[in-house]
């Protein structure tokens, strides 16, 4: 992925940019609002990842402008904890998603690979399938190897953001996002307690497990 | 130090106010006295002229009946037997003929008096020249003669006089009267503003004093209060109020740094160290030293980032998102997320009662703040036990309630479990981070509530009361 990463702080940049380039990406960096307009302008950019707080023209104007030049590329904001209310704000804004620093640098990771995703399947899906899982969305049906699989309306909603995300790690706090539509931080792992339960009907049974646990980080669904 | 005082006394409003409360009632005392004495003189006179008439009536039926010869005769004793009376029989160019007393006997001054007589009724008042030692004799006696000259014949004018004693004596009475009153008003306004400024400046000064002593950093001190409730003391009592709460701010806050140094020390310390042995590690290890390094680290994060949420909302800033929130969709969406921890744990979870209402807030915040509750209620009731979940309707706002069977919270302890890092001595070992329910308070002063914590016998039960708050925007 191009990603342009638009940050003052030169020890943050630093590090997601050095974080980024480890991960496999084409990582571009400025400072300001006025050099990502400038740069927005590169047609091969796959997102953007921009500070809230920048000098000059600051991260969330300088959103509106791209926006307002027509430009759909994906933006994930950062923001400084403390500045309040930026969440609405930012996704008002134009922002696709939204995460507060520190954060760690796995979620980020999920999170730009989860937007790239959203930007590239822009077509309507009728049924979703992963190694053997077959999900028929119109039905709300899910099977697996041909055997139903009956699941509460939460399970279906977890497999289904699972599924979207295939192959890839989706953190807890994607999943109470996606699925519950909070914006929160349990204290317990409750999220954890779900995935078993799905993963008893999904799996139980089967030779090869498809959901999987990234220790701290999150789950990914598949068999590699 | 005596004189600093008695210059702040000085120039106190209050010994301003009660000098001119002084000059305006010395004018009213003027006023009064000035119409007493007026009103007693007049009446005086009056009587003295009514007693020269009737004896000069007498008088002149006496001459009339008995005629010239015999009247004359008699008026010199009249003249012995009324000392404090004058009797002077005149001819009309003024010439005495008989009568008088002994010091009149002087016609040029008789003459005088009854030529320049300046009354039409014939009233004159003139003074005596008394030797002193005549007076003496005969104290009533005065210098000042009221008196009044009628025609009782052809050619023959009667004079009577009476010596002013007592019109004089009372003029004296009452005008020292007013004068030793007013003396004493003003000696005692002026004493009694000096007493008054004094006692409230003095008051005022306690004041000031302990307010500097405050500034200067002992804010155990407190304004002095009277038996009483007068201005002074309710105004001593609102600012020891304000300092009380000043006061508990302040600890709060010391007791906050403290905490947040001493929960934060501990992770830190484990961390260095084991950061530590991982440098000396062979290679198999360093991959899980580094993995619970980090996980020890997001959890310091995670503190840090709870405590700086509650100070956001605790500064109330953060009513930006507050929209209308459906509370009976949020509580089936906690009930729902939590409720497969609860069945692990072998817990009977649900919502009991519940209505279709809704309010205006954070629903983000309310749902953080419920999820806290639950989870505590589900972390700390014993397995089998059960916890449950209520949404009334309530007056103009709405109740929450979270009720669970667990050991519930003993009393005394309520109240401090709201405090940053606060934790049961009973619950140290479990997992959390002592700032749940800091969380939950300050989502709900937010929110314009407040949580309570009740007996549940046995259990604990968390009784939120959340008003609708649709008018604020």
């Amino acid at each position: 992925m191009h990603i342009l990463v638009v940050e003052d702080d030169s020890t943050m940049a630093q590090h997601i940019v050095h974080g980024l380039t480890e991960a496999g990406h084409d990582v571009n960096h400025v400072c300001d609002g006025r050099d990502m307009l400038r740069a927005a302008a590169d047609d091969s950019l796959d997102l953007f990842i921009v500070d809230r707080m920048l000098p000059g023209m600051d991260g969330l104007s300088a959103i509106q402008a791209v926006r307002a030049a027509g430009n759909q590329t994906p933006v994930l904001i950062l923001s400084a904890l403390g500045e309040v209310d930026d969440r609405v704000h930012g996704l008002k804004a134009g922002g696709d998603d939204y995460l507060v620093k520190p954060f760690a640098f796995s979620e980020l990771i999920a999170r730009i690979e989860a937007l790239a995703r959203r930007a590239a399947s822009r077509e309507v899906n009728t049924s979703l399938q992963v190694d053997g899982l077959t999900m028929d969305l119109l039905g709300r049906q899910v099977f697996r190897e041909d055997i139903e699989i009956d699941l509460k309306p939460r399970e279906f909603q977890l497999l289904e953001y699972l599924m979207r995300n295939a192959g890839h790690v989706v953190t807890r706090a994607m999943l109470l996002e996606a699925v519950w539509h909070y914006h929160f931080d349990p204290q317990t792992n409750v999220i954890e307690v779900h995935i078993r339960r799905l993963r008893q009907k999904i799996d139980k049974g089967f030779e090869q497990p498809l959901i999987h646990t990234v220790r701290g980080i999150g789950y990914v669904l598949g068999t590699s | 130090m005596y004189w600093e005082h008695l210059r702040n006394v000085w120039r106190s409003t209050t010994f301003h106010l009660g000098l001119l409360f002084m000059v305006l009632f010395a004018a009213s005392f003027l006023i009064i006295g000035g119409f007493v004495y007026r009103q007693t003189m007049v009446f005086l006179e009056q009587e003295m002229r009514a007693t020269i008439d009737v004896e000069l009536n007498q008088s002149r039926q006496f001459y009339l009946e008995r005629g010239e010869e015999i009247f004359l005769a008699e008026i010199e004793g009249l003249a012995e037997l009324d000392p404090s009376g004058i009797y002077i029989i005149l001819d009309d160019a003024c010439q005495a003929l008989a009568g008088g007393y002994k010091r009149l006997d002087d016609d040029e001054s008789i003459q005088e008096i009854c030529t320049n007589a300046p009354d039409t009724d014939g009233w004159v008042l003139f003074e005596l020249d008394i030797p002193r030692g005549f007076r003496a004799q005969i104290p009533e006696w005065d210098d000042n003669v009221y008196a009044r000259i009628i025609p009782i014949a052809p050619n023959r004018q009667l004079l009577y006089g009476r010596m002013g004693g007592n019109i004089d004596s009372a003029r004296e009475v009452v005008q020292s009267a007013l004068a030793w009153g007013l003396a004493a008003m003003g000696v005692l306004a002026v004493l009694g503003s000096y007493l008054m400024a004094g006692s409230i400046a003095g008051r005022l000064e306690q004041i000031n004093r302990i307010s500097q002593e405050i500034r200067h950093g002992d804010l155990s001190r407190r304004m002095p209060l009277r038996r009483g409730s007068d201005e002074f003391d309710r105004l001593s009592g609102n600012l020891n109020r304000m300092l009380d709460q000043i006061q508990t701010l302040m600890e709060g806050v010391r007791s906050v740094s403290d905490a947040i140094a001493h929960d934060l020390r501990t992770p830190l310390a484990r961390l260095r160290t084991r950061l530590e042995r991982l440098r000396h590690a062979p290679p198999g290890e360093v991959e899980s030293g580094v993995e619970q390094s980090i996980q020890e680290t997001d959890s310091m994060l995670a503190t840090f980032n709870a405590l700086l949420s509650i100070a956001q909302l605790e500064a109330g800033s953060r009513r930006t998102e507050f929209a209308d929130v459906d509370m009976q969709a949020l509580m089936v969406d906690i009930v729902d997320l939590y409720e497969p921890v609860a069945s692990e744990k072998d817990i009977d979870l649900r919502l009991e009662q519940h209505t279709a209402v809704s309010l205006h807030g954070d629903r983000n915040l309310l749902f953080q703040a419920i999820s806290n509750l639950v989870d505590n209620a589900v972390k700390y009731t014993p397995e089998g036990g059960r916890v449950q979940l209520e949404l009334l309707r309530r007056g103009q706002g709405l109740r929450l309630m979270v009720s669970d069977s667990g050991p519930g919270i003993p009393s005394e302890e309520r109240d401090r479990v709201f405090e940053r890092f606060y934790r049961l001595d009973a619950h140290r070992d479990l997992a959390g981070n002592g700032l749940g329910l800091t969380l939950v308070a300050a989502v709900a002063k937010l929110h314009d509530s407040r949580v309570e914590l009740q007996d549940n016998d046995p259990g604990l039960r968390v009784v939120w009361n959340l008003p609708r708050g649709g008018s604020r925007s």
